[in-house]
């Protein structure tokens, strides 16, 4: 690690250091029943997540979670390609798209139950609706704004429909395709906690609404600190493929020397 | 009477590399070119030179089979040319936008032979001979190419051109972006390519200097809606040099008539009174 790679760290890291001392302090010996201490909330975090409940409450969550976002992903971008692609089918679906996407995801939840019972499809449904909104989107309009003059190179050297696609128009719609992937990230974790709260019998969203309602207050914050564990860890998963899907693109952005 | 019959097709039909005949193009109802008619030899190199604005890019487009012309024909050796084809490569002006920036300047020279269905390793193994021919046997062929200088980059855009062997190079304004120096070396560096390979090229510019310095003719394109206003012959050598040839009596004359062909009243400055 070098002296500018440590500093940087340091740099993101005094901040929730700082917040976390003051918290931790601040709550030291509290006898409130709905703020208790840090420290009693990290003792119940280790009993409850490290990791008696990891096999049965969050790896669950984390497949549902997984299968739906994928499916989102997936999903958004195949029809955004096409979409972005067919001026008209595009033109043609744009109202229905744009109403679709202003129904919030989770008001589709009592129809999800209807339709599915309370079972890990409904839950995988849901999110996967619920997130397949900014993929979709955005990569309608990476497909669309590809640099028409690259498009012309592709006719000159006569690439295939197949090659346009692959060396010019995805790597073109990359950058705004995964903001929308980022975003859809996002959107999966809340609905994925509130479809547990909501429709599930099991699931670290169902063990939280669980501990709420058995005035388990401490297991609950410790639950809602695996949560937001939960979501830097999938961030930080989804930076390090991003940067390695665009590595051009965060080169080009920071100005790299040249190394020819 | 059959001799003279053959004689003459040779001489304005199937022995061109490329011919347009009655070339015109318009855009709704502004029309841009009307009757063109060009003959371009084999190893011929030709500059389409005209006011900005004139139709020479639109002219260029129709030639790469990117544009259909709505009205005349295309002929590439012999055959009707209706959309792009094998044999006839493009470089466009503005290399920033026409290279791949998420592709490596290998992968960038590999595209067109993995669009010809070549694995990727020939591809790239030819890519690496190509951009030695353009001069840049150098450089890191895994540096992406806007980490290279102006001129490096239209080299690289060079080399795609030529990577597949093509025996027609379209050239529109390539070297208008890059300074003055850089734009000497590219234009040697294209005449010598252009003999080393036996390559026909069709140059659009809008500078008479470098139009006269490369090419054995000069096609002046002129009026609205534009057609040939002349041809001239540059008879300059095959050798070219960018001090001698530029100084030469017979160059400035050239110059000269291509100038009072696009600017036919004369633009002489009055002087101060």
């Amino acid at each position: 690690m070098t002296a500018r790679r440590i500093r940087s760290v340091l740099v993101e890291a005094w901040l929730p250091v700082l917040l976390l001392a003051l918290w931790w302090f601040a709550s030291a010996g509290s006898t409130d029943l709905y703020f208790p201490s840090l420290s009693a909330i990290l003792q119940q975090f280790s009993q409850d997540w490290l990791f008696a409940h990891v096999g049965t409450d969050l790896v669950p969550s984390l497949q549902v979670l997984g299968l739906g976002y994928l499916a989102a992903v997936l999903a958004g971008l195949l029809l955004g390609i096409a979409l972005g692609l067919g001026r008209r089918a595009e033109r043609a679906c744009r109202p229905l798209l744009e109403f679709l996407r202003a129904v919030p995801g989770v008001a589709l939840l009592p129809v999800f139950i209807v339709l599915f019972d309370l079972g890990a499809e409904m839950k995988i449904v849901l999110i996967a609706t619920g997130a397949v909104w900014p993929v979709l989107l955005n990569t309608i309009d990476g497909v669309r704004s590809v640099e028409p003059l690259l498009l012309d190179v592709a006719g000159t050297f006569r690439l295939s429909r197949w090659q346009r696609l692959r060396y010019i128009v995805l790597p073109s719609a990359g950058p705004q395709i995964f903001a929308g992937a980022r975003t859809a990230l996002a959107i999966a974790v809340i609905v994925m906690v509130v479809g547990e709260t909501v429709g599930s019998t099991g699931g670290i969203g169902y063990f939280l609404l669980n501990a709420e309602r058995n005035f388990a207050i401490t297991s609950m914050w410790a639950t809602i600190v695996a949560l937001g564990i939960v979501g830097y860890l999938l961030n930080v998963l989804f930076r390090i493929v991003e940067a390695i899907a665009l590595r051009w693109h965060r080169l080009q952005r920071t100005r790299l020397q040249p190394k020819g | 009477m059959m001799v003279s019959l053959v004689t003459e097709t040779v001489e304005n039909g199937p022995g061109g590399e490329l011919e347009i005949r009655g070339l015109g193009h318009r855009y709704g109802t502004h029309e841009i070119l009307t009757g063109i008619d060009l003959t371009v030899r084999p190893g011929e190199f030709v500059s389409l030179v005209g006011p900005s604005g004139v139709g020479k890019s639109t002219l260029l487009r129709c030639l790469s089979g990117l544009q259909r012309p709505t009205e005349g024909e295309v002929r590439y050796q012999g055959a009707p040319l209706t959309e792009p084809v094998a044999g006839v490569a493009v470089v466009f002006q503005d290399y920033s936008r026409s290279l791949l920036p998420w592709s490596s300047v290998l992968d960038n020279v590999a595209l067109p032979l993995r669009s010809a269905g070549k694995s990727k390793k020939d591809s790239r193994a030819r890519a690496r001979d190509a951009l030695a021919e353009v001069g840049l046997a150098a450089v890191d062929p895994q540096a992406y190419p806007w980490q290279l200088s102006g001129g490096m980059q239209q080299r690289v855009a060079i080399a795609r051109a030529l990577v597949s062997g093509p025996s027609l190079v379209l050239m529109d304004e390539p070297f208008a972006s890059v300074d003055a120096q850089t734009r000497a070396d590219l234009e040697d560096l294209v005449r010598r390519l252009h003999g080393e390979l036996a390559l026909t090229v069709v140059l659009v510019t809008h500078d008479m200097d470098e139009a006269v310095y490369m090419s054995d003719l000069v096609v002046v394109l002129n009026g609205k809606p534009a057609t040939v206003a002349t041809v001239l012959d540059v008879d300059l050598g095959a050798t070219r040099d960018q001090v001698a040839t530029k100084a030469a009596p017979r160059f400035a004359e050239l110059r000269g008539e291509i100038y009072r062909i696009i600017h036919p009243a004369g633009n002489a400055v009055p002087a101060p009174s």
